[in-house]
């Protein structure tokens, strides 16, 4: 089950430099993205399709105790009023507990919370509509702080929490004596909105034979299939999700995709006509579910020759009006919240509250940027106290292939963070830059540097399945037709599936077409996060294309006559290695294997290589490989008006191979402006759990303005042996890091330390005043 | 709050093409009526519902509305004048280049595409851009109603946040800007680099004989209900030697003119009061520098 691909990759190839994979080939999507040709969900709209309009519940907390829907039909274009009890199947879309209706029938818990849905042929009368219908409520006491829904007579489900984590190795208590210094501090990383260019939105329309077809601005298709079949009591089979190209998601989308499209798909089911609803910016901002909120105690304790000995750790997850993605989320930072270092002892111990919050999704990093800011923090801190250089303290203690992790996960290989963190010293010229001495400054600025070390698990994490197919099809003129369960949200994936698969058959990379990701082509293959595009997605496309070439080399054998091991095949020749002469081009070869009935299609699918952790331990192997990132930034401070100017950032992965250089350097820039905007800007400002300033005049993402110099990659390319290619995945790891390096050079520069983000100009202005 | 954003409300719409249909349409309309120019405010408060206008009458195809000339020493600017076209002026950089500057980074270059010099002033928010520069330089607008006409002192114009003494059968027509020689500064201080709301904005025209001030007009926006001349500080520094003193005490008095609405989001008062001080310090020290080398 779990191969070497890698191993088996290298022996195919005789050990030849790759033709395809590493290379700076064009993006499937590129040409079409620029010139404006590539097609998003709503450019699917059909004619005469239905609008629908959510009614949403301006209270926090209460109970529905009447819905009049009859108002509603006095506007002439309105065709259908839903409310829970029409849903055709079950009224339920939590993402992992059922405690979320899609519809609510009882009870609101969150302003914007769906009591019903309004269906008109137009948008102006569904609008209308929605405000027409009368709902009335009787008013609850509601809550927005995690802490005193925890304490206080609040009851919002009937438990306070959806769920904890606990990770404990070694004895803590005992470590804390034996460490020379401590340090303890208190961390409030916010919420952040995911910013997407394109907002959520759905489409559905009724197909032959009962079925029903979802055209959505999702990240997980099966997921979405899933939910929508729930919702309408029909067996999988009979939803189609096409996920087109996604405008953005970030993880926004993996947890409104299911939602948004089971809204429209209710809506065309109950009426059997298509029907779409598309979230203005002003809906997205205010009801899409954003990013958790933490608050971290952290406690971790070294011994004065630099060794850290011990954490402890407990966090509360502000998870909002339903559980959504927090569970997951939750777990993943206990299980990250040592960083990057071999700490025996640990105690981390993670609970979620219910609040009348917005509720909160997966967002790029799911709950590691929150945790690791503690975590890179409390290094700095550490350091500080022990007078050792933050870099070298953090290469004392860096993993190594052979070190267990805080789940006493073994770490065999594939462990490139202490090599990532010399380079990229190196590289930004730390030991210099560092010094206090040299350091330029002048009378309103001054300037710091500083360090952010990330990790992160490749994978969903250990307590959900993964898993992912891939398809191949060799077509009679040699072009290729490639199908996966990853979904394009810009990141770039597909491009890297087309590339490993035509560097499989041995193929140029253009003969492959990517087709357009639909659930009724494939098995189901996961969500498109947890850096698992390209690490399980892809390696499910090499585990097809390595099947029909092997179907290949050997019937290239038996007609060129020779070993099959002599057989290589290069840019769509298959010849012998001993003999070069023998030779048959790629599509004659795929010809006789239709002439002589070999299948030319096949299937490749694989599940990820790791296990379930013990709940009451947390020990065990949460994700089968780990990403590495570490990104060094350089800040210069106007210290009269606390803005806080980033020069330039030096980042760095240890993400085993890369696979494309551009699209890594993409996925690397990108998550350096956004999370950018999570250190400085970025702030959700709520009242009443709702968000009040939901428009991009006021919630401020970075604009290339904002943007500093950002020095070319490092990349350590510690090669995964289980996946395709060895790569691991890269697109959260980035962005982990830009924080904690931004929040480390600001504390360089003026001496004061920001224990939340953002770190706005105001608040340093402040603090420096304080000071 | 901010308030939701919803589909345009219905309304009726005129398109008139010169100066002369204006004034009939305006004779036979009652009220309710807003103009349109780039609609990059409009729009906006429509959709949110802040301004429900029974009858838009849209002005962008009134030519005579558009031009940018010079005329004995001042330049005219039609109120319809696109933002980015004041900036591309050659007119406009030669003359005021301070109002140059001071739109140059003003929301963005699609919004500057189509937003109008007339529709920044008519909106009369406390941060618009290009008020203060057009304050300092003294410059004043031009009303017209169907049977009337008046040239109004822009420092005479705004009345509060969102509010002039412009009457609603009133068009601004044109800005009318005197031409000096002296030197310019502006600043914006706003929450990150690019594209971004003033929280604070200051904009000065001066001239130094000597060592000393000899003429300083200096306006802020952002720190008060409506932008603001600092009438206070331009007396001070009269005749006044420059000096880091001097600079620092005008600064000082910036801080203490400056009376932001508590109810302003983006920034709290006193930050505002305090970047008045800071941003008007940097002003004044750019303009001694310049003018002295
Ligand atoms: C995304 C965004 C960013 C922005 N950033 C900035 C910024 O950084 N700085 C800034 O100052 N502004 C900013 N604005 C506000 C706006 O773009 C400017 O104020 C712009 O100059 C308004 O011009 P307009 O032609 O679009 O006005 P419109 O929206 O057409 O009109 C605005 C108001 O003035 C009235 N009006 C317009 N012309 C006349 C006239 N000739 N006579 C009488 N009344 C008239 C209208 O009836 C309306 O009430 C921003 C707006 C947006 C949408």
């Amino acid at each position: 089950m779990y191969q070497d691909y890698l191993g088996e990759v290298k022996k195919l190839l005789h050990g030849k430099d790759y033709k395809v994979v590493g290379k700076n080939v064009i993006r499937v999507d590129a040409i079409e993205k620029v010139t404006g040709r590539a097609k998003y969900t709503t450019d699917f709209i059909i004619e005469n399709a239905l609008i629908v309009r959510a009614v949403r519940s301006p209270y926090p907390h209460a109970l529905i105790k009447k819905i009049n829907k009859k108002p509603a039909f006095k506007i002439p274009g309105v065709v259908a009023v839903i409310i829970g009890d029409d849903i055709p199947g079950e009224n339920q879309c939590g993402y992992y507990l059922d405690d979320q209706p899609l519809i609510a029938t009882d009870k609101v818990r969150y302003i914007g919370d769906i009591v019903a849905l309004v269906v008109a042929k137009d948008k102006e009368s569904a609008w209308a509509g929605a405000d027409a219908v009368e709902v009335k409520y009787e008013e609850l006491p509601a809550v927005f702080d995690p802490k005193e829904a925890l304490k206080g007579d609040f009851k919002i489900h009937n438990r306070k929490s959806p769920g904890d984590v606990k990770v404990i190795k070694g004895d803590v208590e005992q470590a804390f004596k034996e460490c020379d210094v401590i340090v303890e501090n208190i961390y409030k990383p916010g919420s952040q909105d995911h910013a997407y260019l394109e907002t959520e939105a759905a489409i559905a329309i009724p197909e032959a034979q009962d079925g029903i077809l979802v055209i959505s601005t999702n990240q997980g298709p099966f997921r979405t299939r899933n939910a929508v079949a729930r919702v309408l009591g029909k067996p999988q089979s009979q939803v189609r999700v096409i996920t087109p190209y996604i405008g953005g998601g970030f993880g926004g989308k993996d947890t409104y995709g299911p939602i948004i499209s089971s809204l429209a798909a209710v809506a065309a089911e109950i009426t059997r006509q298509p029907a779409m609803i598309v979230h203005t910016r002003y809906d997205s901002f205010v009801y899409h579910f954003k990013r958790c909120p933490f608050e971290i105690r952290f406690k971790s304790g070294a011994t004065k020759d630099g060794k850290l000995k011990a954490i402890e750790v407990d966090y509360l997850c502000d998870c909002g009006g339903y559980a959504a993605h927090v569970i997951g989320l939750l777990k993943r930072a206990a299980y990250h919240s040592t960083g990057v270092y071999e700490i025996p002892n640990c105690n981390v111990q993670g609970i979620a509250v219910y609040t009348n919050n917005l509720p909160v999704a997966a967002f790029n990093g799911f709950g590691n940027p929150q945790m690791l800011f503690a975590v890179e923090s409390q290094m700095d801190l550490l350091a500080e106290k022990l007078n050792i250089d933050p870099v070298e303290f953090r290469l004392k203690n860096a993993l190594v292939p052979g070190s267990r992790t805080g789940t006493n996960q073994l770490l065999d290989h594939s462990v490139g963070i202490k090599e990532l963190i010399s380079k990229v010293a190196k590289k930004a010229d730390w030991v210099k830059k560092r010094s206090k001495q040299k350091r330029w400054q002048s009378e309103t600025k001054k300037r710091g540097i500083g360090i952010g070390c990330s990790w992160h698990g490749c994978g969903t994490t250990g307590f959900k399945h993964d898993w992912a197919g891939a398809s191949v099809i060799l077509n009679p003129d040699g072009s290729v037709t490639y199908s996966t369960g990853i979904v394009e949200i810009g990141q770039g994936t597909i491009t890297s599936h087309a590339m490993m698969v035509a560097e499989t058959l041995g193929i140029p990379y253009e003969w492959v077409k990517v087709e357009l990701n639909d659930t009724s082509r494939m098995p189901d293959s996961g969500e498109t996060h947890a850096q698992r595009g390209a690490f399980i997605g892809g390696t499910a496309a090499v585990d097809a294309a390595l099947k029909l070439r092997k179907k290949l080399n050997k019937l290239a054998s038996e007609i060129l006559k020779c070993d099959e091991d002599e057989i290589t095949i290069e840019d769509g020749i298959a010849y012998s290695l001993n003999d070069a002469s023998k030779k048959i081009s790629f599509n004659d070869l795929v010809r006789e294997m239709y002439q002589r009935g070999i299948s030319p299609a096949e299937y490749g699918f694989i599940k990820a290589r790791r296990g379930y952790p013990d709940p009451d331990t947390g020990q065990g192997d949460p994700y089968a490989a780990y990403t590495f990132g570490c990104t060094i930034a350089e800040v210069e401070i106007d210290i009269e008006t606390g803005e806080v100017n980033v020069l330039r950032l030096y980042p760095g992965v240890a993400a085993g191979k890369i696979l494309q250089p551009d699209v890594v350097r993409g996925q690397i820039n990108g998550c350096a402006m956004l999370g950018l905007g999570y250190s400085l800007t970025e702030v959700v400002e709520r009242e009443n759990g709702k968000m009040v300033n939901p428009s991009f005049t006021d919630y401020l993402i970075p604009t290339i303005m904002d943007k500093p110099e950002i020095a070319e990659f490092i990349s350590v390319e510690d090669e995964y042996k289980y996946s395709g290619y060895g790569a691991k995945g890269v697109g959260e790891i980035a962005f982990i890091a830009t924080p904690l390096a931004v929040a480390n050079a600001v504390y360089d520069a003026i001496g004061v330390r920001f224990y939340d983000l953002p770190i706005s100009a105001e608040k340093v202005y402040f603090a420096l005043k304080r000071k | 709050m901010e308030e939701e954003i919803r589909p345009l409300p219905k309304f009726d719409y005129f398109s008139p093409h010169s100066l002369h249909d204006l004034s009939t349409l305006l004779k036979q309309l009652k009220g309710g009526i807003s103009f349109l120019a780039g609609g990059t405010d409009l729009l906006v408060n429509m959709k949110k519902r802040i301004t429900i206008p029974k009858v838009i009458i849209d002005i962008n195809r009134i030519q005579e509305l558009s031009f940018i000339e010079k005329r004995s020493n001042n330049i005219h600017v039609g109120s319809v004048t696109r933002l980015n076209n004041l900036i591309e002026s050659s007119i406009v950089q030669e003359n005021v280049p301070l109002l140059t500057e001071a739109i140059r980074f003003l929301a963005s270059h699609p919004i500057r595409n189509r937003a109008t010099i007339g529709g920044n002033l008519c909106t009369a928010s406390p941060a618009a851009d290009a008020a203060p520069p057009l304050l300092a330089l003294n410059a004043s607008v031009k009303l017209k109603s169907p049977d009337d006409e008046k040239i109004v002192p822009l420092s005479e114009f705004f009345v509060g946040p969102r509010q002039t003494v412009r009457k609603h059968n009133e068009i601004l027509t044109e800005i009318i800007i005197p031409c000096e020689k002296g030197s310019n500064a502006f600043m914006k201080l706003g929450r990150r680099r690019g594209f971004t709301l003033s929280v604070v904005s200051v904009a000065a025209f001066g001239i130094i004989k000597g060592d000393k001030f000899e003429d300083i007009r200096i306006a802020l926006g952002g720190v008060a209900p409506t932008p603001i001349r600092a009438y206070k500080i331009e007396e001070m520094l009269k005749g006044v030697e420059v000096s880091d003193r001097s600079i620092e005490k005008a600064a000082e008095i910036a801080k203490s003119i400056s009376k932001p609405s508590k109810r302003a989001k983006r920034a709290s008062v006193e930050y505002r009061e305090a970047m008045a001080r800071v941003l008007t310090k940097r002003v004044l020290m750019k303009i001694a520098f310049e003018e002295r080398g």
